[in-house]
């Protein structure tokens, strides 16, 4: 007798339920706001997890139960889930109400800082996240540039765009800005799209 | 034929000569396939034909008849077919069903390259569309599954500007193993492999070689 495997996460996805194509995984957040007009997205905040798991088993549970979330978590391995949907604002940094969560989409990434142990993201994950950031970048005409300035048009970490949170570990230590930046401008996005009408083989 | 199946057909009518395009070459960017292929052929030799099930525009079938074997191919897709016939005249295609291959005689192939086909049966009916490319292997034939390994399905309602209903079921390499073993073949060899970066979907890749016995 053949069981098939339990899911843990979302079985089915589909591609008009979500943004970005090569998402692998569709969960739900408790928390994030309609925006009254449409929003305009102008900025990237890199998050880690911090945490010792080593899976996104534990943010998906937060996420679901709030007031935390994020519009995407990239795992160890890759795989990239959407939470919230691009044009919805979710609670990232400081509150729902901000100036931060209202124009720029958070990325988790699932990655252990902290006094029990330190990891660097996989290549796998740095790959996955490039090619995701990539084509947010140019879905929103976003610059690919790492401004540490806050609210300026770009990619920066949590620490960066909120100093006061204390998060000093989000994501900086664990993170190679320079090489991040080189892999996610030399993604080329339409190629990146074909790659995902691919799936066939 | 399920309604599932009226569905993978319509869709792939739909997409079938932008499919064409894209995929009649895939093989010359994907050097560990053709290495799969040129075993396979090898192994299968003189002993009768082989059928690369889910042929899409033929190029498995291309493949395997420039290795010298006596390649034929099957398509759920009437127009998919049409495309394959044009591209390689030499080689013989036929439309047909992966549950139930209605005009295929038991034990008529000695090698089955069954690429990224299984990918669009669902869960419940993999064993039996095993079983029916297991009828359809002569005893010590010989077959090359491949999928997406995972646990997520994807689906597809539009494909280069077409409409569609399409998943994609991604399968777990354990999980497929059982499914083989149930449906009565012998497993030969299991092997993965990461995707080719710029040339295919960034999932990983599994190729199974299992023996009916």
């Amino acid at each position: 007798m053949v069981t098939p495997p339990r899911w843990t996460r979302q079985q089915r996805i589909d591609f008009a339920d979500m943004d970005y194509p090569g998402t692998m995984y569709r969960a739900p957040a408790q928390n994030f706001r309609v925006p009254t007009s449409p929003r305009q997205i102008r900025y990237i905040v890199i998050h880690i997890t911090g945490g010792p798991a080593q899976d996104e088993g534990p943010a998906i549970n937060t996420f679901r139960n709030g007031p935390a979330s994020a519009h995407y978590i990239v795992n160890r391995q890759g795989h990239v889930t959407q939470f919230v949907r691009d044009a919805h604002i979710a609670n990232h940094v400081d509150n729902i109400n901000s100036e931060t969560n209202r124009d720029s989409i958070g990325i988790e990434h699932v990655n252990q800082w902290n006094q029990d142990g330190q990891l660097t993201p996989t290549d796998a994950q740095y790959g996955a996240s490039a090619n995701l950031v990539a084509w947010l970048c140019h879905q929103y005409q976003i610059p690919i540039v790492h401004d540490l300035a806050r609210h300026a048009p770009g990619i920066r970490g949590h620490i960066e765009e909120q100093p006061e949170s204390g998060h000093v570990s989000c994501p900086n230590p664990a993170w190679d800005w320079d090489r991040y930046i080189s892999m996610v401008q030399r993604v080329q996005v339409q190629s990146f799209a074909s790659l995902i009408d691919s799936l066939a083989r | 034929m399920k309604s599932e199946q009226a569905e993978l057909r319509r869709s792939y009518d739909r997409v079938a000569e932008e499919y064409a395009r894209q995929f009649r070459d895939e093989l010359e960017q994907k050097p560990f396939d053709r290495k799969m292929l040129d075993w396979l052929a090898e192994r299968v030799g003189g002993a009768g034909p082989i059928c690369d099930m889910g042929c899409g525009p033929g190029q498995v079938a291309r493949y395997l008849h420039s290795r010298g074997a006596a390649a034929c191919g099957v398509d759920l897709s009437p127009e998919m077919v049409r495309r394959a016939r044009e591209l390689n005249p030499e080689i013989e295609f036929s439309v047909g069903d992966m549950l139930a291959l209605t005009d295929v005689a038991d034990g008529a192939w000695a090698g089955v390259a069954a690429f990224y086909s299984i990918i669009h049966i669902p869960r419940p009916s993999v064993v039996a569309a095993l079983g029916e490319l297991r009828r359809a292997l002569r005893g010590g034939g010989l077959l090359l599954l491949t999928f997406h390994i995972g646990r997520e399905t994807l689906h597809r309602d539009e494909w280069w500007g077409e409409e569609v209903s399409l998943d994609f079921i991604f399968y777990e390499t354990a999980e497929m193993k059982d499914y083989l073993d149930a449906a009565g073949f012998a497993l030969e060899e299991v092997i993965e492999r990461d995707p080719y970066p710029e040339v295919e979907y960034p999932s990983r890749r599994a190729y199974i070689f299992a023996r009916n016995p």
